[in-house]
C-alpha cells in the first residue's frame, strides 16, 4: 500500500494506558467473581468517536477549534460504558464537527478505508468504521446527524446503527444538529449492535429530549433472528429510495438480500413516501440552521483555540472571536454556519427555515402511513460506494448526495441501521438498510439479524474474510 | 502473544464469552487491539495521534 505520508499533527489520542488500567480493574473483578449485575460485554474494548466527551482524554471534535481542552466530565454513554468495565481504547477520527460524508475534512487529515486504502471510509464517523472494519476495536460508538454512523457502515462493511432519537442519552455528545443528532453502536455484526445499545440505551435526566423509556428488547430480537424465520414480517420497499443515481452493484445487491429476506417467509410490500424526494433538501436547511447556534459557542472566550488579532488591528473582544473562528473552522464547517445564519436571517425565516420543518412533518406523516403497512422498511443504505480520496471534494452537492438514504430516519426521529450485504462488482462493500418505527428498534433487529445470518452462510463466513489484511502480519 | 490475529477477528460477544470463561483476560484483548492499532495506523489514520510514536 502507497499512501501520502502521514500528516503528524497532536490530535486525536490513542488512551493506551488508561485503557490498560481499566482492563486491569476489570481483570481483578473477574478474578474475584465480582461481576454480578455487569452486562454481557463486560471487559470488551471499545473505541470512541471524537465528538463524544470523555473526563481526562482531549476531545476535539477533529477541529483546530477545541485545541487543547480536556473535557473535565464524561458523556453519559461514557459512564454506562465504564461501569460496564469496557476499556476505551481511543478516539476516532471524524469530519469536523461530523459534518461531511467521507472524513476528509478532518482537521487531522483523513481517514482511509481499509478495503482500498485510496478511498475513503465514508463519514462523518469514518475513524469508528474503519477502526472496526480493520480489526482495531471490535465495537466504536458514533454519532448520526444526517448517516454518520450509517453510511460508514456501509462503506466499510461493517454494521452502523442509529438508534430511536432520545433512545440514548446525548448529554456529552459535543452538539451538532440537536434535533437530528444520536449516538448510536458500531460493529461487526448484529448481535454485538445489539448488547452494545442495550448498554448505552435509556432514560437519561440530564438529556432533555431523552426518553422516559427502558431500552426494547433489541438483543432478544437479535437472536431471534438469527433463527432465520421471518414469518409474519412485513418488509417495505420504499419506492423512493432506488433507482437514478444508486449504482448498479448497489442495487444488485439490495434485491438479492430483498429476495433472501422473502425466503425466510418475509411479507415483501412497496411503500409510498412521496415527501422523501425533498427531505435532502430541508435537512440541508434545518441541519445548517442548528449547526449555526450550537457552533456559536466557540467564541474564544471560554475553553478551546483563542487567537489574538495581530498588531495594528483592535485587540477587541469582536476581533478576537472573528481571528479565533477563521483560524479554528474548517472550510465546511464554516460553509454550514453561513447557510444556517442565512436560512435564520430575519425576512428569510418563514420561507426557508419555517418551509423546511413543515417538510420534515409531511415527512413524519408518510413514515406513520408505511409504518401501517409494514413492520420494517428496506432501502439502500448509500447510492454507491466507497469513493476515491479526494473525488467530491470539490463538489459538496454531489457529496451531499451519497446521505440521501440516510437523512429522512435522522428527519422521523426513527431508528434505522445499516448491514452488510455484500461486495459490489468494485470488490468494495454495499449496505443494506433497515428502518423502525420510533420507539421499536427491535423490529429492524430481528430481521436484520436474519439477513446476516442468511448472508453468511452464503459467503461461508463474515463479509470481511475477503477483506486483506496485511497490517495484522505485523502486529504482534 | 501469536494468537492476535485470531483475538481480534472475534465479535465483541464472542470475547465477552472468552472473558467469563476465563480464556482471555480485558488485558490481553486490549494489548492485542493497541498493537493492531499500531501496525495499521500508518495506513489507516482512524485514530490520528502521534501521540504513541
Amino acid at each position: 500500500m502507497t499512501l501520502p505520508s502521514r500528516i503528524c499533527t497532536p490530535s486525536l489520542h490513542v488512551s493506551a494506558d488508561e485503557a490498560r488500567a481499566q482492563a486491569d480493574e476489570f481483570d481483578k473483578k473477574n478474578a474475584a467473581g465480582d461481576t454480578e449485575g455487569l452486562p454481557e460485554l463486560a471487559g470488551v474494548p471499545i473505541a470512541i468517536k471524537d465528538m463524544i466527551v470523555t473526563k481526562g482524554i482531549p476531545t476535539t471534535a477533529a477541529s483546530k477549534i477545541l485545541e487543547g481542552w480536556v473535557p473535565p466530565y464524561d458523556a453519559t454513554v461514557i459512564t454506562k460504558l465504564k461501569a460496564a468495565g469496557m476499556p476505551l481504547l481511543g478516539k476516532t477520527n471524524l469530519d469536523e464537527f461530523a459534518q461531511g460524508s467521507s472524513t476528509e475534512h478532518s482537521a487531522f487529515g483523513p481517514t482511509h478505508n481499509p478495503w482500498d486504502t485510496e478511498r475513503v471510509p465514508g463519514g462523518s464517523g469514518g475513524g469508528s468504521a474503519s477502526a472496526v472494519a480493520a480489526f482495531e476495536a471490535p465495537l466504536a460508538l458514533g454519532t448520526d446527524t444526517g448517516g454518520s454512523i450509517r453510511q460508514p457502515g456501509s462503506l466499510t462493511g461493517t454494521v452502523g446503527v442509529k438508534p430511536t432519537y432520545g433512545g440514548v442519552s446525548r448529554f456529552g455528545a459535543i452538539a451538532m444538529a440537536s434535533s437530528l443528532d444520536q449516538i448510536g453502536p458500531v460493529s461487526r455484526n448484529v448481535l454485538d449492535s445489539a448488547l452494545l445499545q442495550e448498554i448505552i440505551g435509556g432514560h437519561d435526566v440530564r438529556d432533555s429530549t431523552s426518553i422516559p423509556m427502558d431500552v426494547p428488547p433489541i438483543a432478544k430480537a437479535a437472536r431471534e433472528g438469527y433463527k432465520r424465520d421471518l414469518k409474519g414480517v412485513r418488509v417495505g420497499l420504499v419506492k423512493q429510495l432506488s433507482g437514478d443515481g444508486y449504482q448498479p452493484g448497489v442495487e444488485a445487491r439490495f434485491n438479492e438480500a430483498v429476495q433472501l429476506l422473502q425466503s425466510m417467509g418475509a411479507e415483501v410490500v412497496e411503500v409510498d413516501c412521496p415527501h422523501i424526494e425533498y427531505a435532502l433538501a430541508a435537512y440541508y436547511i434545518i441541519m445548517p440552521s442548528e449547526v449555526s447556534s450550537n457552533l456559536a459557542r466557540y467564541d474564544g472566550m471560554r475553553y478551546g483555540l483563542r487567537v489574538m488579532p495581530p498588531e495594528g488591528v483592535p485587540q477587541t473582544a469582536a476581533n478576537m472571536m472573528a481571528y479565533t473562528r477563521e483560524a479554528g473552522f474548517g472550510d465546511e464547517v464554516k460553509r454550514r454556519i453561513i447557510l444556517g445564519i442565512y436560512a435564520l436571517s430575519a425576512g428569510y425565516y418563514d420561507a426557508w427555515y419555517g418551509s423546511a420543518q413543515k417538510v420534515r412533518t409531511l415527512i413524519i406523516d408518510d413514515f406513520a402511513k408505511a409504518f401501517e403497512k409494514a413492520d420494517v422498511l428496506v432501502a439502500p443504505t448509500s447510492p454507491t460506494t466507497a469513493f476515491k480520496l479526494g473525488e467530491k471534494l470539490s463538489d459538496p452537492l454531489t457529496m451531499y448526495m451519497s446521505d440521501v438514504a440516510t437523512i429522512p430516519a435522522n428527519m422521523a426521529g426513527i431508528p434505522a441501521m445499516s448491514i452488510p450485504a455484500g461486495l459490489s462488482d468494485d470488490g468494495l462493500p454495499v449496505g443494506f438498510q433497515f428502518m423502525a418505527p420510533q420507539k421499536h428498534d427491535e423490529q429492524m433487529y430481528k430481521p436484520a439479524a436474519a439477513l446476516e445470518a442468511a448472508l453468511e452462510d452464503q459467503w461461508g463466513g463474515a463479509i470481511w474474510q475477503s477483506l486483506k489484511t496485511p497490517w495484522l502480519d505485523s502486529a504482534k | 502473544m501469536a494468537e492476535t490475529n485470531e483475538l481480534v477477528k472475534l465479535t465483541a460477544a464472542q470475547m465477552a464469552e472468552k472473558i467469563r470463561n476465563k480464556e482471555v483476560s480485558s488485558r490481553e484483548l486490549v494489548d492485542a487491539e493497541l498493537s493492531v492499532i499500531d501496525a495499521a495506523e500508518p495506513d489507516l489514520h482512524a485514530f490520528p495521534s502521534c501521540f504513541r510514536r
